[in-house]
């Protein structure tokens, strides 16, 4: 099973900009999805978006195409739909549903019989433990729960490529290791594609990364060949507190982190060079690292 | 109903044997549009075995609407350009019109005017451009509609009549 | 060269010596066929998703509806007894070319629910994408818009329109409105949609007011062609729109 992205670019009109009235959303991205968790990291504005809604079917390429299984996704139309679970980045509810009523709304539109959606929800309510509230108005669940039916809706159709837009957007730190146990198991033999701008998210589970900017994937491979890139650049320095505008300003040097520490001194932790800062320390590029360099 | 919609419908029944006649019902013609498209007999008889089982992954999801055949070509399209990219092949092109096509006739007058008249047509078909070629190829090589072909190329069927047109008129210049 | 020329150019022999490859392709065809155990997936058709949409939206749509057709029949009621005067009779007309593009406009809320909720999106990427949720809506909402076209036709009857003057001064503006609302709801995003389908709703009222106003019949006149075409138009513009919404060619400036 594989997902191939070949040159796939996507413009806009944007009629607002006089100068520039064509906006590059995406812009010439090819890559080879296979079965694991794949992390797409970028910044807000960087494309990440609009090219998971290419890959979902919703919006077509300006140029290039995607083929599952060596097939346009476009040629598969509702086939292809059939085997995507899609979490949007911003999604909602019609406010009169409950989680199980919703659940069902969704199984019917992804075309599921009575009998499969009816066995498909008890199991996924269980899994993201929300049995309790089936019955609930899902608009009085709080954020993380909400996020739970949210990825409960993605998995309804057991789907064999599962996208994921931003999934942990408003969750707090124990939601979001649930979440990343729930990811692990579920992409055995699935392809996972996860966009996000929060590293961590994926720097652990992600078996291969993208890096996305202004539209281009800039790098990918896997976390440990992305922050081999990186390796020797990284350093951790401890400043008086009242030097950090000088540092900040400092054209060589890409300060990553900041901790606060006694005495009014600060722990930098920044990309540059060693000599940059008097008593710097080598340190283990990490992905957050990576991501913070090229950004 | 056509055959295959017949067929598709049984298959959907649970009846699996109704692939083996669908394969067997389109594969002379896939064979032949893959030895359009491909260098030799060998990776023609590839990329037409290559279709097939494409088309099995979804054949029990895929509802045709009627457009099983422009499904199937577009499959045989991809699948042919795929393997060429794959083996590094020059691109996609009739340069290489494949002589394998045409068996050698026997040694009669009528078999050497017919093998000259294909030389001719080879040389003459890598002139035109790939749409109009394609286009060629599926009316008179295929013995496709244009209905059909508008469904295969995703282009108008007034712009397959036209490109059409102006293929033939190019032909005869150069024939 | 003619046709028939070109083709037997390009004949090929039939026996091309392909029956081994073909028995191959045959037995692996199979053997992936088993391997993915293709069978019958016990899916749900359209006309089973319509059923489901019932129980989940037919009912709410038809509620709303008859809450606005309820507020026009209290609004008439009001107005218009059975002695009116000559001047209410003269308004007659011109009241019912303003309910018709009123039910019109209560399409609008219903059709930008999905925006409204950020349902849209997700809905779009599914099995039944478009067709099964704004289709199917779509469909509820045409009936609902017959029915309450029909009530207030019965209700006017008794008041002294002829049948034509009524049907032209509920159809025409309803119509208008309709495929106005069907071609924004394609061409703008949702901000706009609302708005712009209010004001063109009022238009297709105003649409109606001039075409009663200069009096209607359904003697084989100009003016009687001329508002049967505008009829047959406005059906073929939701014919057509209809088509590209269900052919997926129409949603890319809804998703922001």
């Amino acid at each position: 099973m594989e997902i191939i992205l070949e040159h796939v670019t996507k413009y806009f009109k944007d009629k607002s900009n006089k100068s520039h009235p064509v906006k590059k959303a995406v812009q010439d991205v090819s890559l080879h999805l296979t079965p694991g968790v794949w992390g797409l990291l970028g910044a807000n504005g960087s494309g990440k978006t609009t090219l998971m809604r290419m890959v979902c079917g919703i919006m077509k390429p300006t140029a290039g195409r995607i083929c599952y299984d060596g097939i346009d996704i476009e040629q598969l139309d509702d086939a292809y739909r059939d085997i995507i679970g899609y979490l949007p980045q911003e999604f909602g509810f019609y406010p009169e549903f409950t989680v199980q009523q919703y659940l069902e709304y969704i199984s019917a539109l992804k075309g599921m019989s009575d009998s499969l959606a009816k066995e498909r929800i008890d199991e996924l309510l269980a899994k993201v433990s929300l049995e309790e509230v089936r019955r609930k108005k899902i608009t009085k669940l709080s954020g993380g729960m909400k996020r739970r039916v949210g990825i409960a809706q993605a998995l309804l159709n057991d789907p064999k490529f599962l996208v994921l837009d931003e999934p942990t957007s408003g969750l707090d730190p124990a939601e979001r290791v649930r979440f990343r146990n729930l990811l692990s198991e579920f992409a055995k033999d699935r392809i996972v594609l996860i966009s996000t701008h929060i590293v961590s998210d994926v720097e652990y589970i992600a078996t291969q990364n993208a890096i996305m900017k202004s539209g281009e994937i800039l790098h990918t491979g896997t976390t440990q060949e992305l922050v081999s890139r990186i390796h020797g650049k990284v350093f951790q320095a401890m400043i008086p507190q009242q030097e950090l505008p000088m540092w900040e300003s400092e054209p060589n040097i890409q300060i990553v982190n900041l901790r606060n520490e006694e005495d009014s001194r600060l722990c930098l932790r920044y990309l540059g060079r060693q000599t940059d800062i008097p008593g710097a320390v080598p340190q283990n590029p990490t992905l957050e690292d990576l991501y913070l360099y090229l950004k | 109903m056509a055959r295959e919609d017949e067929l598709i419908r049984q298959l959907k029944e649970g009846r699996r044997e109704c692939l083996d006649e669908l394969v067997e019902l389109y594969y002379p013609a896939i064979l032949r549009y893959c030895m359009w498209h491909m260098p030799d007999k060998e990776s023609a008889q590839d990329a037409t075995q290559e279709t097939f089982l494409k088309l099995v992954r979804f054949i029990d999801r895929y509802s045709h609407k009627g457009q099983f055949k422009a499904f199937l070509y577009k499959i045989a399209a991809n699948t042919c350009i795929d393997i060429l990219r794959r083996n590094t092949s020059p691109e996609l092109s009739l340069d290489a019109f494949p002589n394998q096509l045409f068996p050698s006739d026997s040694f009669t007058e009528h078999g050497f005017e017919a093998a000259e008249n294909r030389q001719q047509l080879a040389a003459a078909m890598s002139r035109l451009e790939p749409m109009q070629r394609e286009i060629v190829l599926l009316r008179y090589g295929q013995e496709l509609s244009l209905k059909e072909i508008s469904a295969i190329t995703d282009l108008p069927l007034r712009t397959v009549q036209t490109r059409l047109r102006r293929a033939l008129k190019k032909l005869n210049t150069f024939i | 060269m003619q046709p028939e020329q070109w083709k037997d150019l390009f004949a090929i022999e039939k026996n091309s010596g392909y029956e081994t490859h073909l028995k191959e392709t045959v037995m692996l065809v199979r053997r992936e066929a088993d391997r993915l155990n293709i069978s019958v997936r016990p899916a749900l058709t359209f006309i089973g998703l319509i059923k489901k949409q019932f129980q989940f939206f037919a009912w709410k749509i038809w509620l709303f509806q008859g809450m606005v057709l309820a507020a026009l029949c209290s609004l008439f009621f009001t107005t218009y007894t059975v002695n009116i005067s000559q001047w209410l009779a003269d308004t007659l007309p011109k009241f019912l070319c303003l309910c018709s593009a009123v039910i019109a406009m209560s399409s609008i809320p219903i059709l930008k629910r999905a925006f409204r909720y950020q349902m849209f999106e997700l809905e779009q990427s599914t099995h039944f994408s478009i067709n099964g949720s704004l289709l199917s809506q779509l469909l509820f909402i045409g009936i609902g818009d017959v029915l309450m076209l029909t009530v207030m036709t019965v209700i006017v009857a008794g008041y002294g329109l002829t049948l034509s003057v009524t049907i032209v001064s509920l159809l025409i503006p309803f119509m208008t409105a309709m495929s106005s609302c069907l071609m924004l709801w394609i061409r703008t995003t949702p901000s706009y949609f609302q708005t712009m389908g209010v004001l063109f709703c009022l238009l297709s009222s105003w649409l109606g007011y001039i075409i009663v106003d200069t009096g209607v019949t359904l003697q084989p006149t100009a003016q009687t062609y001329l508002w049967i075409g505008w009829l047959l138009l406005c059906a073929g513009i939701l014919y057509h729109e209809y088509r590209r919404i269900a052919h997926h060619n129409a949603t890319e400036n809804k998703l922001s």
